[in-house]
């Protein structure tokens, strides 16, 4: 029969029939595997919005006619993408199509009597025989004892012993872990909420909404279940390599906070693998940087800003930007800053930091005026200045303590350093469950593949009045030597016992 | 002498001694009746080397004082070290001689790049790395990746069978046998270093899995490695065909050291070149 005659033949139930065979087969599930690793790997060479849209957006600059095209593909939500979505969860069909049967089968088999040998032994595995003074019925005992599943078959005279029956068992679990742990995962996306927020020493910071620079929250996320809590950072201490090796790397941050919850107040130290955990949400320490005190004062000399301003580090040396905006002026008033930890003018790079530490804080300035485009009421980024239709009025270089007068009688002062943390606060319900499933797909995995399953049928051939002859041959799919070691051992055992 | 520099002195050894076993093995594939006495030769070279690596990485550890890989040089000699453990461990009770050339010569590529483009001094860590699940994750990455490597090798000479012709190496069926015994072993202690990194991240970072570059590809690297086991067990899959997922699998995990570090940008940035 050629295939469009099969077609012909097939009904609508036979369609969903074929095509639910074809969906749970073996070969299906391996492409469906080959895909989905196929299809992740654009999401680990484009910039993913889920991790930094900053970068996203550097690509939309820099190529925007690509990126109109692989927005459409979704390639920069590769991971939530429909296509890849797809995959996955056919594959999770396919999954669960392929052990419910597994499942059925196994069960049976648990409990099933063991099939009798087969008549002709020498064609099957490790063919031998030996000799033995002791009945079929008394080796059945033997082998019990040695945890063998047994069946005794007088009409034949002939004894068939099964183990590994855990081989199968633990596969199985395997495949019904790794379905929770996706779906573990699926349902927490939906669910949890993660966030960032950037803290100045001495300033707090309180669980809501309002307070984060950045949240992501799933699709059924409830913003009321958020608990309730605040910490304050109270000091926050880096230690830097100061020798020749590595000179610059991180070698510790720690964050001391006082924290609050309803009722209570206590210190708690947070350093990097070690988070806060309040109520299932976490608070990890994630990154820092520096936060220039900053005065501003008018023509009148009267005190219009007065602030720690986090700049953003740009690099392991913690060059670091920042800005400065004054709004409630008659021409405002903008500052662009560049903060040096440890600063040095080069003759050639120019202002450049060269220690990450604050061995030498200096602050370069630039002077804006013009309208800013605060009044608009459009949300604006703090840390950048549109300098489009603004006029410079001044360029300044300021060490702790310095105070710059402007052109226009405003001057500027830069009274010390603070230091700010970021962190990262995340809520996450299926964590748990993604972790236990893990666990179970690791155990079930083990055992699927180190348990061998095999079979041994002996046969008594031939009989005198004391010494038995007995054939013994086994199968077995996976491992031979084990079924070589199995049969010594039995016969071994045999021998022991005359 | 420096003990870091007493280090560097042993891997530059231990290049040297691989490339005599790397003559020895060459010769020994072209057959003739010297073939078996060679391959010993080369077999104790590589044994010779593998102690003297030992010594290496020790050392490491010890002028760092830590474990020796929390940077890229550092894990390609423990990686390395790991290969060649693989190859020996299993040629003792198996005769996988003739894998001497095709486990080497990567052995020695990688020992070169390490000692060349990828070297760094010894010192601590950053504080991300300080954890004791850098331990386990890598060290079980490692183990991993010294097995792949041998299932590689074999995956390798299946490819090639029948393209070239050497009379040392056996039936394909056998070599197809022990190619998916490395991966079974390898495959679970993969696994394994997966959630422990997992387990790390959410320690370091607050999410267990945040398809960052590395993590993504180490999925990627699970993923066809599951793709071939399976394909053992599906009809018409074995031999060339497993054999060609086996090898692209490998290349997943060279992308995910080579690409992915030095490449693109990501939290995993432990170069330190
Ligand atoms: C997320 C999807 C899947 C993953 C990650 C996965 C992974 C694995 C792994 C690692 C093994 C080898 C372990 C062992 O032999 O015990 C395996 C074996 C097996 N898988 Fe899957 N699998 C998946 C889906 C499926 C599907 C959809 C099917 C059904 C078509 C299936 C059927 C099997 C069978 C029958 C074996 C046993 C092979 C043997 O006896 O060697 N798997 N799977």
């Amino acid at each position: 029969m050629t295939e469009s005659q099969i077609q012909i033949k097939l009904g609508p139930l036979g369609w969903l029939r074929w095509t639910w065979r074809q969906l749970t087969s073996m070969t299906t599930a391996l492409w469906l595997l080959l895909l989905l690793g196929l299809a992740a790997i654009p999401g680990s060479i484009l910039p993913q919005r889920s991790a930094s849209l900053i970068r996203v957006n550097d690509f939309k600059e820099n190529n925007p006619r690509l990126f109109e095209i692989y927005d459409q593909l979704g390639l920069f939500d590769v991971f939530s993408s429909f296509w890849f979505t797809a995959i996955y969860i056919l594959l999770m069909i396919s999954l669960a199509g392929c052990i419910v049967p597994r499942i059925k089968v196994h069960t049976k088999n648990l409990f099933e009597p063991i099939q009798t040998a087969p008549e002709n032994l020498e064609s099957q595995l490790a063919y031998k025989t030996f000799e033995a003074n002791l009945s079929l019925t008394e080796i059945d005992k033997i082998a019990k004892k040695a945890g063998w599943r047994t069946k005794l078959n007088q009409a034949d005279d002939s004894l068939t012993i099964e183990k590994g029956y855990s081989r199968e068992t633990g596969n199985l679990l395997f495949h019904i872990a790794i379905l929770f742990l996706t779906i573990a995962v699926g349902f927490s996306a939906l669910l949890n909420y993660r966030g960032t927020i950037l803290l100045i020493e001495e300033n707090s910071f309180a669980n809501t909404l309002t307070q984060y620079d950045d949240f992501r929250g799933g699709s059924f996320f409830n913003v009321e279940s958020m608990p309730e809590f605040s910490f304050r950072l109270d000091n926050f201490e880096v230690e830097f390599e100061r020798g020749p090796n590595q000179t610059g790397s991180p070698r510790e941050f720690i964050a001391d906070l006082t924290v609050t919850e309803e009722t209570s107040s206590y210190q708690k130290t947070v350093i990097v693998n070690n988070p806060l955990v309040i109520d299932g949400t976490k608070a990890f320490l994630t990154g820092h940087g520096y936060a220039p005190e900053i005065r501003v004062y008018d023509d009148r000399d009267k005190l219009v800003f007065d602030n720690a301003v986090p700049f953003l580090p740009q690099d392991a040396s913690f060059s670091s930007s920042g800005v400065v905006k004054i709004p409630d002026t008659t021409a405002q008033l903008g500052l662009l800053g560049l903060f040096l930890p440890t600063g040095v003018l080069d003759p050639e790079l120019g202002p450049i930091s060269v220690f990450p530490d604050l061995d030498n804080p200096l602050i370069f300035f630039s002077a804006w005026t013009g309208d800013l485009g605060m009044d608009t009421g459009i949300a604006q980024n703090v840390y950048r200045l549109e300098t489009d239709g603004l006029t410079q009025i001044g360029l300044a270089q300021l060490a702790v303590g310095d105070r710059w007068e402007l052109e226009n009688g405003y001057a500027v002062e830069f009274v010390a350093v603070k230091r700010f943390a970021s962190f990262q606060i995340s809520y996450d319900p299926g964590r748990t469950w993604a972790f236990l499933a893990s666990i179970l797909a690791m155990v079930g995995l083990m055992y699927g593949l180190f348990v061998t399953r095999r079979r041994i049928w002996m046969r008594v051939i031939l009989e005198s009045n004391s010494q038995s002859k007995i054939e013994i041959a086994g199968f077995t799919k996976q491992s031979e030597e084990q079924l070589n070691r199995d049969i010594k051992s039995l016969i071994n055992k045999v021998k022991a016992r005359e | 002498m420096e003990i870091g520099n007493l280090s560097n002195l042993f891997v530059y050894a231990t290049i040297l001694i691989l490339l005599l076993a790397l003559i020895t093995y060459s010769v020994a594939l072209g057959g003739g009746e010297k073939a078996p006495k060679n391959e010993n030769i080369g077999t104790a070279f590589s044994w010779l080397a593998f102690a003297v690596l030992f010594v290496a990485v020790v050392l490491r550890g010890i002028s760092s004082q830590r474990v020796p890989w929390g940077n890229m040089y550092e894990f390609a000699i423990t990686s390395s070290l790991a290969i060649l453990g693989s190859f020996l461990f299993i040629s003792l009770k198996k005769e996988i001689k003739y894998l001497g050339v095709f486990v080497i010569l990567p052995t020695v590529l990688l020992l070169g790049l390490a000692v060349t483009v990828l070297y760094t001094e010894a010192g601590p860590l950053v504080p991300a790395l300080r954890s004791g699940w850098l331990v386990v994750h890598v060290a079980a990455a490692i183990i991993s990746y010294g097995a792949f490597s041998v299932n590689f090798a074999l995956s390798t000479i299946i490819l090639l069978r029948g393209r070239l012709i050497f009379s040392r190496i056996p039936k394909s069926e056998r070599l197809d046998e022990l190619a998916y015994r490395t991966a079974l072993f390898a495959f679970p202690i993969w696994t394994f270093s997966v959630i422990a990194g997992a387990i790390w991240a959410e320690n370091a970072w607050g999410r267990y899995w945040g398809w960052d570059p590395k993590e993504t590809w180490a999925l990627i690297t699970w993923l066809i490695y599951a793709a071939y086991l399976h394909a053992r067990a599906t009809r018409g899959w074995s031999g060339k065909k497993s054999a060609a997922i086996a090898v692209t699998a490998y290349a997943s995990i060279v992308f995910n050291f080579f690409g992915v570090n030095l490449w693109i940008t990501g939290l995993h940035s432990y170069a330190g070149v």
